[in-house]
């Protein structure tokens, strides 16, 4: 068969609607039948993404989801002080060594501070569990609370001391921060396995599954303290959601916006639909 | 006799133009003369093949044609870019504005549109340049028509789209004998077989440039191309291959020379580091003598640039720190004049063999 100009144009248009047709089938796939979780989000956990320099040639909007992660719990330090929640790349309560062994890590030689591969270590694609006003989003207030009452108490009891008296302050703003703007999504899980993930977290209006990134961190010994492994959550592989032309009105930057996202059979999400709501003042 | 593609046609005008400057000295020097009826007849024949090429691929029949082609060569490369990158900012400053149903049908009817655009100006661009121009958008609309429908669907990102990137950068590539969309064709390939071998460890795909070693099948692969398909029509292409199989070959064996902590080998890093100077000394020593062998110039040129790379960035390593200045710099100018007394003694070598 002699090659010609028409075999060129019907093998190049079949492989473009060979590929449109295959990327919006699974599309439909994913949005098909009854969502694998619905979230309702709101303005706290959905952020216009940092806007980079060519962001102005961009007409499109896709808002971000903002998530953090359960800190382990620790005696609160001297000042009262204790961590009350992580963001991307912070020590989680629940990403212990065991954790990143089930999730495929190989942590025989992390200890060896002679080990420099540690230093460049590989992310891995596992299953994240998304948590939305959760026991972890309450445990972070609880904690807000009791270490205001911590810093309250050592105030009254050192009436003299400027410095201790000024500290419940800044704690106050860092609760009310917490309390009324900061993102209620946690993640607080990670597994391999998708259907036992879901048993456990079997509520699909408060927890979503979705994939993502988890990587390991080694920090470096000093002399009083051994080389530490541990996990952390790198990313949410699809963190950006795009807004469509239609939800335009309601959902943008600086707007107080509640949204219904789902997350489909392929664990991909989509805003499905969006209401306002006031926003409450900084 | 018929060419198959522009470069061959090239390449004949120009024997002919260095045998009838030849024929011209020897006529003038006495050492042959040609009787009026072979001078017409091998004139007529030349006439005859050259406007044969002309009109099939619009070659160059002169040296100013030839050095105005390199300048077209530049401005289709450099407009192609361009280009290719207005599409991409074209479809952001609207897409924001459409309904869903509209962006797909926009992304969709620009990728078929620009493809059968490309088709039409093939059939019509004998030279070859504004086909690369309507090439590069053609690629550039199906790149951004696969990524904007990940972007405007939420899909997680998938090493597969290199696979249709390459495949259609391939068919243009072949079908208009385009060497820069061959080039990107293999870099889509590059990067999926890199991607692949990536997550056999585990890894995601994304992070397949943070061991280096990943890229090593795709460079086995692109050299073993040339060598078992044929390019009688695109006599250009295996010189690309090859190349690109070089780069993706021994570029990565420079960084595991310098950092080897990004090994998969379960060895010290220092080992490491040692093997792959071996490996990479070794390796572009025994290219270079390939490439001789085989009569392949670009093979020859690679392996030589990568060789001197490796080297250089050893005695950086090794010696920057610890060396004065101008005995570091002054080390460097000798080992270039001992690169240059080595090849020398080759290149005599090889002329004398093929004497």
């Amino acid at each position: 068969m002699i090659w010609t100009r028409h075999h060129t144009l019907a093998a190049g248009l079949a492989l473009i609607a060979a590929t449109n047709a295959i990327v919006l089938a699974g599309v439909a796939y994913n949005r098909s039948g009854e969502p694998d979780a619905q979230l309702r989000l709101t303005d706290r956990e959905l952020n216009a993404p940092y806007s980079w320099g060519f962001a102005k040639e961009n007409s499109g909007l896709a808002m971000q989801l903002k998530w953090s992660l359960p800190v382990p719990a620790r005696p609160p330090s001297d000042d009262g002080n204790e961590p009350g929640i992580a963001g991307p790349w912070g020590e989680s309560s629940w990403l212990d060594r065991a954790k990143l062994a089930e999730l495929g890590f190989d942590l025989s030689h992390a200890e060896r501070i002679d080990d420099e591969r540690y230093a460049e270590p590989l992310p891995r694609d596992v299953l994240l569990v998304l948590e939305l006003d959760g026991p972890a989003y309450r445990g972070a207030l609880v904690r807000a609370e009791r270490r205001i009452a911590a810093l309250e108490a050592k105030a009254a009891a050192q009436p003299n001391d400027r410095s201790a008296g000024s500290v419940p302050e800044w704690a106050r703003r860092m609760r009310d921060e917490l309390r009324d703007h900061a993102s209620r999504l946690y993640v607080v899980d990670a597994g391999l396995d998708r259907d036992r993930l879901r048993a456990k977290y079997a509520d699909r209006k408060r927890y979503a599954i979705a994939n993502g990134r988890v990587n390991v961190l080694r920090t470096y010994g000093t002399k009083y303290r051994r080389n530490e492994v541990r996990g952390y959550v790198e990313q949410v592989n699809v963190d950006e959601l795009n807004v469509p032309v239609e939800l335009r009105a309601t959902i943008g930057p600086d707007k107080g916006f509640e949204a219904v996202v789902s997350f489909g059979r392929r664990l991909e999400p989509w805003l499905v639909s969006a209401t306002p709501r006031p926003k409450v003042a900084r | 006799m018929a060419a198959r593609s522009r470069a061959e046609a090239q390449r004949r005008a120009d024997q002919i133009r260095a045998f009838e400057q030849e024929l011209q000295r020897l006529e003038g020097d006495g050492v042959l003369a040609l009787t009026e009826s072979q001078r017409g007849s091998v004139a007529g024949h030349h006439r005859a093949l050259l406007a044969a090429y002309a009109g099939e691929f619009d070659i160059d029949r002169g040296l100013q044609a030839q050095q105005m082609s390199l300048g077209m060569r530049i401005a289709s490369l450099l407009g192609a870019l361009a280009l290719a990158a207005s599409v991409f900012f074209l479809f952001y400053q609207f897409w924001g504005l459409l309904q869903t149903g509209w962006q797909v049908g926009i992304l969709v009817a620009a990728a078929s549109g620009s493809f059968a655009g490309f088709c039409w100006v093939r059939a019509r661009d004998g030279s070859g340049y504004f086909a690369k121009l309507a090439a590069m958008v053609a690629f550039a609309c199906f790149v951004l028509n696969v990524s904007m429908l990940g972007s405007i669907f939420n899909i997680t990102p998938s090493d597969k789209a290199f696979v249709v990137w390459a495949a259609l950068a391939f068919l243009l590539a072949y079908t208009a004998d385009l060497r820069l969309l061959l080039g990107a064709g293999l870099i889509c390939v590059t990067a999926f077989i890199a991607a692949r071998t990536g997550t056999i460890s585990g890894m995601y795909w994304l992070y397949f440039g943070q061991r280096p070693e990943n890229f090593f099948p795709a460079a086995l692969v692109m050299f073993a191309v040339p060598a078992y398909i044929g390019h009688v029509r695109h006599p250009d292409f295996p010189p690309v291959y090859r190349v690109f199989a070089l780069l993706a070959l021994f570029l990565p064996m420079i960084v595991l020379a310098n950092w080897g902590w990004a090994s998969y080998l379960p060895l010290d890093r220092a080992v490491v580091e040692v093997i792959y100077q071996v490996l990479g000394f070794a390796g572009t020593a025994a290219v270079i003598w390939l490439g001789v062998r085989k009569q392949w110039r670009h093979v020859v040129n690679t392996g030589i640039t990568l060789f001197i790379i490796l080297l250089y960035t050893k005695f950086y390593d090794w010696w920057w720190d610890s060396m004065p200045k101008y005995l570091f710099f002054l080390l460097l100018g000798l080992t270039a004049v001992l690169f240059l007394v080595v090849l020398r003694r080759l290149r005599g070598a090889l002329q004398t063999g093929a004497s």
